[in-house]
């Protein structure tokens, strides 16, 4: 067995982090009893629900491809170990997103006719904000990722997670007249009072969720919040392409091998199907047919609703599934 | 001149990318404990590397019995399935994406492998940190009723016991079992450290708590062996970490290459096991191959093992019993 913690890092290190994951120092004092109450990772997230779950037209399948337009902001954090050879490597391989990745992928979606679900930094939204309306017009998705993906909400205060969150709802809302309700976190690790800040700013649904195929409800102080799983690391392209060079081949039979599973038991009861798709790996001439052919296959299944978050969580609410 | 300035350089430019992703291979960095050890925390030493239960001599023994496994079958078949869970009060220092994603071993991934399991009637060993039947109690017992094993995971899948005082770990060991115990009515009898974490006294404290199978020597060896541990004859059920799921999920491999892998290790087995009897331990970790996209390969999997008629599917539990009985070393 591999050491259990640091499984399960790796997608959203090659995400976002350049800088090592840090682990906080254990404390001294005694344990808070309070664990099973956190947002974050308490009691509703453990809850066993058992109510049937039917998508609109009782589809086996929602199927979302989210799309994260990450950008680092070297304000914050440079890369530890890659030196000045990291900090060129990540902002010139990641700003091949805006410069062509991301409008091959608007290409390749207009073509087959879906939509996407973009995961928007603040800084992105900031740098480039034409590109960012232009997805919005096109009806994507746009979901708040924070301010950049090298900043995780769990390395700042309590009051500048809350001043960036806002900065990047801000960026959001000037570049595309609309402030996001959904958000998605860098490296999916929240604060400690993160889920706080994002629910009085507005935000009703996270998609930061590895643990379970479908959505639910927690409760952020009173109110609601609908929470949705996330890409598991085999259904992002990145860990195929930088971390272990596969071939397209195997991202694919990985995509679907999870979706025909799903589509089995989603005769039962409707689940939720993920795989994100970086503009800076993905969308690259060698991969992006591997891209295509994904959504051809989803397409080609009658039952596969191929849909948004903000559509899935609406329709959550709308059925007041728990 | 080739220099080995230039060769780093050469490494630095060929692959500027995975240079600036520190450790992507091992992700060491992220193993390192959650935090230093205590004073009060450090562990008592012993003086002896070369006595010490975990690593020690004694489980450098290299002994050639031949071994006959019920019914004469070839293989002993294992399927092993670490359900696990981080306790964030007991030992914080884990974020909301690890604790989400181990998660979903208790609300998807143990149902899928059970269901899968049930279907071919092969009765798996979860391996369960107790917290999780605190967590998924009606799962945990639901198992048990089906007649899986539950083996003994610790408390928490956070929690290196490695850098825990003997008290502490003795503490948390008699609540793990205490609390399996009061869902499914039945102690455990065989144990696997999580992350293989054990402390200096760890084995001895199990074995003075009953039980009577630890698994803390990893890929070490085609069958069990058997150690004495404060007294009382231990039987290592020897389980794999160089065919562990997370080895090959986490590089990307694909879930044929793995089951590729699986096939040609059972075949070996299986010819070697009309000599003396083999052990196939697999080890599918809840949270990882519990996901969709094992689903088939699990099925495949187990369907062709279940193609060769002699092999014994069997649990930690029985299995410790014939070795007991069989007096084996």
């Amino acid at each position: 067995m591999q050491s259990p913690r640091n499984q399960g890092l790796l997608s959203r290190l090659l995400r976002a982090s350049f800088s090592s994951a840090q682990v906080p120092q254990r404390t001294a004092s005694a344990p808070s009893s309070a664990w099973e109450d956190d947002p974050r990772w308490g009691r509703e997230h453990w809850r066993i629900r058992r109510d049937a779950v039917d998508w609109p037209k009782k589809e086996r399948v929602a199927a979302v491809l989210a799309i994260p337009f990450g950008f680092p902001d070297f304000n914050y954090k440079v890369p530890e170990g890659g030196g000045t050879t990291g900090q060129v490597a990540r902002i010139h391989v990641q700003v091949y997103g805006p410069k062509f990745g991301i409008w091959r992928l608007l290409d390749v979606l207009d073509r087959q006719n879906v939509k996407a679900s973009f995961e928007v930094n603040g800084i992105s939204a900031a740098q480039f904000p034409e590109i960012v309306k232009e997805v919005a017009t096109r009806g994507h998705e746009i979901v708040g990722f924070h301010w950049a993906d090298n900043i995780f909400h769990d390395q700042q205060s309590v009051d500048e997670d809350r001043e960036l969150i806002r900065r990047t709802l801000s960026a959001i809302e000037s570049a595309t007249g609309k402030r996001p309700t959904g958000w998605v976190a860098p490296n999916l690790r929240f604060g400690e009072k993160t889920l706080e800040t994002l629910s009085a700013e507005g935000i009703q649904w996270h998609a930061c969720n590895l643990s379970d195929d479908r959505p639910y409800v927690i409760h952020v102080g009173p109110k609601p919040m609908i929470v949705m799983p996330h890409a598991d690391k085999q259904m992002d392209d990145a860990g195929f392409i930088i971390g272990s060079r596969r071939p397209p081949e195997v991202f694919l039979d990985f995509l679907k091998r999870q979706f025909r599973t799903l589509h089995r038991e989603g005769d039962r009861m409707g689940k939720m199907f993920n795989f994100s798709v970086h503009p800076e790996y993905g969308a690259r001439p060698f991969f992006i047919d591997a891209v295509e052919e994904m959504i051809g296959y989803l397409k080609s299944y009658p039952d596969v609703w191929f849909t948004t978050r903000q559509n899935v969580a609406d329709w959550w609410t709308k059925q007041k599934y728990s | 001149m080739f220099s080995r300035r230039k060769f780093l350089n050469r490494i630095v430019a060929g692959s500027a990318l995975a240079s600036a992703l520190p450790n992507l291979a091992t992700s060491e960095s992220f193993a390192s404990p959650a935090a230093p050890a205590m004073a009060e925390e450090t562990p008592a030493r012993n003086d002896d590397w070369m006595k010490e239960s975990r690593w020690g001599r004694e489980n450098w023994k290299v002994t050639h019995q031949t071994i006959e496994w019920p019914n004469k079958a070839r293989v002993a078949f294992l399927c092993s399935i670490p359900f696990e869970s981080y306790d964030m009060g007991e030992y914080p220092g884990d974020n909301s994406a690890t604790v989400s994603e181990v998660l979903y071993g208790g609300k998807a991934g143990v149902w899928r492998i059970m269901n899968i399991l049930d279907r071919h009637s092969v009765k798996g060993n979860f391996v369960t940190n107790a917290l999780c039947a605190v967590q998924f109690p009606e799962l945990v017992k639901t198992l048990a009723d089906h007649g899986h094993e539950i083996v003994g995971h610790f408390w928490a899948n956070n929690i290196p016991e490695d850098k825990l005082s003997v008290d502490r770990d003795r503490a948390l060991i008699r609540r793990s079992i205490s609390t399996i115990e009061k869902v499914t009515g039945k102690k455990p009898v065989a144990w696997v450290a999580p992350g293989w974490w054990a402390g200096p006294q760890t084995l001895e404290i199990l074995a003075e708590e009953g039980l009577t199978s630890h698994a803390n020597s990893p890929s070490s060896a085609d069958v069990p062996f058997a150690v004495t541990i404060g007294g009382k004859k231990i039987v290592v059920v020897v389980q794999e970490t160089v065919l562990n799921d997370n080895g090959f999920f986490n590089n990307f491999n694909s879930p044929a290459t793995y089951v590729e892998y699986l096939k040609r290790d059972f075949d070996r087995k299986y010819s070697e096991g009309a000599m003396s009897g083999k052990l196939f331990n697999f080890v599918l970790h809840a949270h990882v191959s519990g996901r969709p996209y094992f689903a088939d390969a699990l099925d495949e999997v187990i369907s062709y093992v279940k193609s060769f008629p002699d092999v014994w599917f069997t649990t930690r539990q029985p299995l410790v019993d014939w070795w007991l009985q069989k007096n084996y070393r």
